[in-house]
């Protein structure tokens, strides 16, 4: 039998899960039917809340509740410094990964993330009835390293053993091809929360190949809805004085207003924009029509024809020679994008899935072939930025070029420039530009253990494999010696192991503490019941037993209530089991004689079976 | 060879028959081998993905998640091997360079000397990129001029290109039995490619001033 994996769609908007129910995939929904889980995570003072319940967190506790998440993930403070003034949480100025503030705590976006995605795994527990321990979680095809291994690290963290990290494109197309079994060249357009990306497939006999990827990691819905909150504030400064940026709840009710506008106006020609800002003393009020929205998009949706563009050429065709254009991701609804879509490629595009749920239903698919229960079906991604290093002089040196089918490798010799030099270091990047300082940095790499010898004589063979994750693996030997270098990682905006090891060590614990304070307060609650129960049973029972036994049970019960609203779990515990155990003989007692008692008034037809 | 995990004999880059898994590939082959294709210059775009596609299936690391961790990594290898080889036969210049390399006779990197045939010409319109970068003289003319230069080149370009592919199949028959005059072929070829390489470094740089859009390869 087939193991079960479960496919993720960790969005910025919203994350969902599915699964293989038979021969189709299916999105799995929690308890009230919902299948998308909004990708907020509120941190209140108990545990963190995830989902709908955090989503009503954003405007009371703007500075304690997290969303759009993903754009933050892999990336370093200065990456995202300019857009931090939509966000009303903090984020401590740090020279490598993100770190969200919250009170005093920080935590990373894999942390975050991984929160979301415990939440998912639970809702496949609950649904599917079994332990969930594999998933297949989908990514922007357009993702690079860092940003890839994130995503993996939060998965870890959630306590899933990732499979694979399946690109979003792609994994629509597999959804699409599950269903419709048609063959050719295929563009998936995928617009999704804050991430744009195109990819094109040739489809042949069950083999889905990617031919070329391109897109945008920091452009999609929320992009759009910025646009109408810049317009809001300056209206709100011009017609009221005020300015509304720096206060955090005001910037999510516009933030959530202009979401919300956006979206009607995709199915509505007119709209009113209605925001009331009640600490202010004012509500903000306008008319806005799809046309004057369209002019606001306009710029952005451009964006991501250029995008399309160099896919098709780097894949070698012309756009009359695509067979079908697909539309995945929620921002594919806004009417301009479609026209700007079918304007460029000449066609129709098709959009028969539920653009929300059918990247989820894709990883749901790759899942099930990877859990060899789909055998003809085999996905063929590529590596979608060129890989290289840095040479003399701040020069990128390509190693790997952009749309290289995966897995692939490349070998690259090094030597020493010094006598004796035992460690030798190279700097790896991504990106298409000439330049090392304008590429994405990824580590640096410490190759040690070089046998000394005198400079330039040592061979150092570096291997450069890039799996089927997208995610790079460096491995390296002496050639002149046969020994195996050992290569030291410093990741530019990601996670060491080590710190990786950390956070799941300290997530066991609040695990552990969260158990623990859960299984107080259970016990108090039983506590209370048979505080309650002893009381009565004293009251009924005192006089069918002695004088002794009595004082007994109240000394215990006295010794159970002092402790009742302490911390120690461990005595509560002990304190109610000796009260339960002093009460025994009373409760024998009372129960025969409430025996006898019904006993005296059985009725002639019950049968003792019966009682 | 020997299977690594029963000892039996096994092929290389396949399944052992005796026990199922699979095997590496052997130290020392080339991507014509390890696509299980005879050394040949001429290769057909169908074939070549048919054993694209058929290799894929066989070592994917889809398909290898349930095995040991000695299997995953032998497929990953393999899946890898058999990918960079496709790149690079299936673009007839990258698999004219790569035979090159094979037979110790690599293509110098670096820009080079300009062929000696185009040597005047080029000389020449350096000097008007020259002009025209640093706005001197009438500007719509020169570009025109290089514009008119742009698609001479090109058209030289693509001859070259034809007169190289032309000597593929004379390889793909003098390799087999004449070692020696295949050797000159290949230096032939070389020739050639250089002055691909020229020409193409040229043209992007006409790109580049002109703002075509269309890109040279």
């Amino acid at each position: 039998m087939a193991d079960l994996v479960i496919g993720i769609d960790l969005g910025t908007t919203n994350s969902l899960v599915a699964y293989m129910d038979g021969d189709l995939p299916r999105v799995i929904p929690d308890r009230e039917g919902r299948a998308l889980l909004p990708s907020v995570v509120t941190f209140g003072p108990d545990a963190p809340v995830v989902g709908e319940g955090a989503k009503r967190q954003l405007i009371r506790q703007a500075d304690r509740t997290v969303y759009s998440i993903k754009r933050f993930m892999g990336k370093g403070f200065e990456d995202v410094r300019e857009e931090l003034r939509y966000f009303p949480f903090r984020v401590s100025p740090s020279q490598e990964v993100v770190r969200i503030r919250i009170g005093e705590r920080e935590l990373t976006p894999p942390e975050i993330s991984a929160l979301i995605l415990r939440e998912l795994k639970q809702w496949a527990k609950a649904h599917l009835g079994r332990e969930v321990e594999k998933a297949v979680i989908t990514v922007p095809a357009y993702f690079n390293d860092s940003q890839r291994q994130a995503t993996k690290d939060a998965g870890r963290l959630a306590g899933l053993e990732v499979m694979r990290i399946v690109n979003e494109p792609t994994a629509a197309c597999l959804a699409y091809g599950l269903q419709r079994k048609k063959e050719g060249i295929i563009a998936v357009y995928d617009l999704g929360g804050g991430t744009f990306d195109i990819s094109i497939l040739k489809v042949k006999e069950g083999i889905f190949e990617v031919l070329a990827t391109n897109g945008n990691t920091h452009l999609g819905g929320d992009d759009f809805d910025r646009e109408l909150v810049d317009l809001i504030l300056r209206e709100v400064r011009e017609r009221h004085g005020a300015d509304l940026a720096a206060d955090p709840e005001a910037m999510q009710e516009i933030r959530l207003g202009a979401e919300a506008a956006r979206v009607r106006l995709s199915a509505e020609e007119w709209t009113v924009l209605t925001i009331p800002f009640p600490q202010h003393g004012f509500t903000f009020r306008r008319e806005i029509g799809r046309a004057e929205l369209e002019r606001l998009l306009e710029r952005l949706v451009q964006e991501t024809l250029e995008p399309c563009r160099l896919a098709l050429a780097d894949a070698g065709l012309e756009a009359s020679q695509l067979d079908e254009v697909l539309l995945v991701g929620g921002a594919t609804r806004t009417p301009l994008v479609r026209r700007r879509v079918q304007e460029l490629f000449g066609r129709v595009p098709h959009s028969e899935l539920n653009p929300d749920e059918v990247v989820a239903l894709g990883a749901a698919v790759q899942a099930h072939i990877l859990a060899g229960g789909i055998t003809h079906m085999l996905l063929l991604d590529v590596t979608p930025l060129s890989l290289g290093i840095e040479t003399l002089g701040g020069v990128m040196s390509v190693i790997i070029p952009r749309n290289t089918t995966v897995p692939t490798s490349a070998k690259e010799q090094f030597t020493t420039s010094v006598d004796g030099q035992t460690v030798v270091d190279f700097h790896v990047l991504q990106g298409e530009r000439e330049l090392a300082k304008d590429n994405r940095s990824l580590a640096r790499f410490e190759l040690r253990g070089i046998p000394p010898m005198p400079a330039g004589i040592p061979r150092l063979e570096v291997t450069f494999l890039i799996d089927a994750n997208g995610i790079l693996q460096v491995s390296a030997r002496e050639l002149r010696s046969g020994t195996a270098a050992s290569v030291e990682v410093k990741p530019s905006y990601g996670l060491t192991d080590e710190e990786v090891e950390r956070m799941l060590q300290e997530s066991y614990e609040h695990a552990e503490a969260d158990v623990r304070a859960r299984l107080l307060i259970e016990t108090r609650n039983e506590a209370d019941t048979v505080l309650r129960a002893t009381e009565k049973a004293l009251g009924q029972g005192a006089g069918l037993i002695g004088p002794e036994e009595a004082d007994r049970i109240r000394e215990a019960l006295e010794a159970l209530r002092a402790v009742r609203d302490g911390e120690d779990l461990d005595l509560l515990r002990e304190r109610l089991d000796r009260l339960n155990q002093a009460t025994l003989h009373l409760a024998e007692v009372l129960m025969d004689s409430v025996l006898r008692e019904a006993l005296r008034h059985r009725r002639v037809t019950e049968t003792p079976e019966k009682r | 060879m020997r299977c690594w995990n029963c000892h039996e004999s096994a092929p290389a880059g396949d399944r052992c028959p005796a026990c199922g898994r699979l095997q590496p590939f052997e130290e020392g082959g080339d991507h014509w081998s390890r696509l299980g294709l005879p050394r040949r210059l001429s290769l057909g775009g169908e074939e070549l993905e048919a054993r694209f596609h058929a290799l894929n299936r066989r070592f994917h690391p889809d398909y290898y998640q349930r095995r040991s961790e000695r299997e995953q990594a032998i497929s990953l290898e393999n899946s890898a091997a058999v990918n960079v080889a496709y790149r690079t036969l299936r673009d007839p210049i990258a698999r004219v360079e790569y035979l090159l390399g094979l037979m110790g006779m690599p293509l110098e990197g670096g820009q080079g000397q300009p062929p000696a045939e185009l040597f005047e010409e080029i000389m020449e319109l350096q000097e008007r990129l020259q002009e025209y970068r640093e706005v001197r003289g009438d500007g719509a003319k020169l570009e025109r001029r290089l514009a008119a230069d742009r698609a001479d080149l090109g058209a030289r370009k693509a001859e070259v290109e034809s007169r190289l592919f032309g000597l593929y199949p004379r390889w793909d028959e003098l390799a087999e039995r004449d070692g020696e005059a295949s050797r000159g072929l290949l230096g032939e070829m070389r020739t050639l490619l250089a002055t691909r390489a020229y020409l193409r470094t040229i043209l992007r740089d006409l790109d580049e001033v002109l703002g075509t859009a269309e890109r040279t390869e």
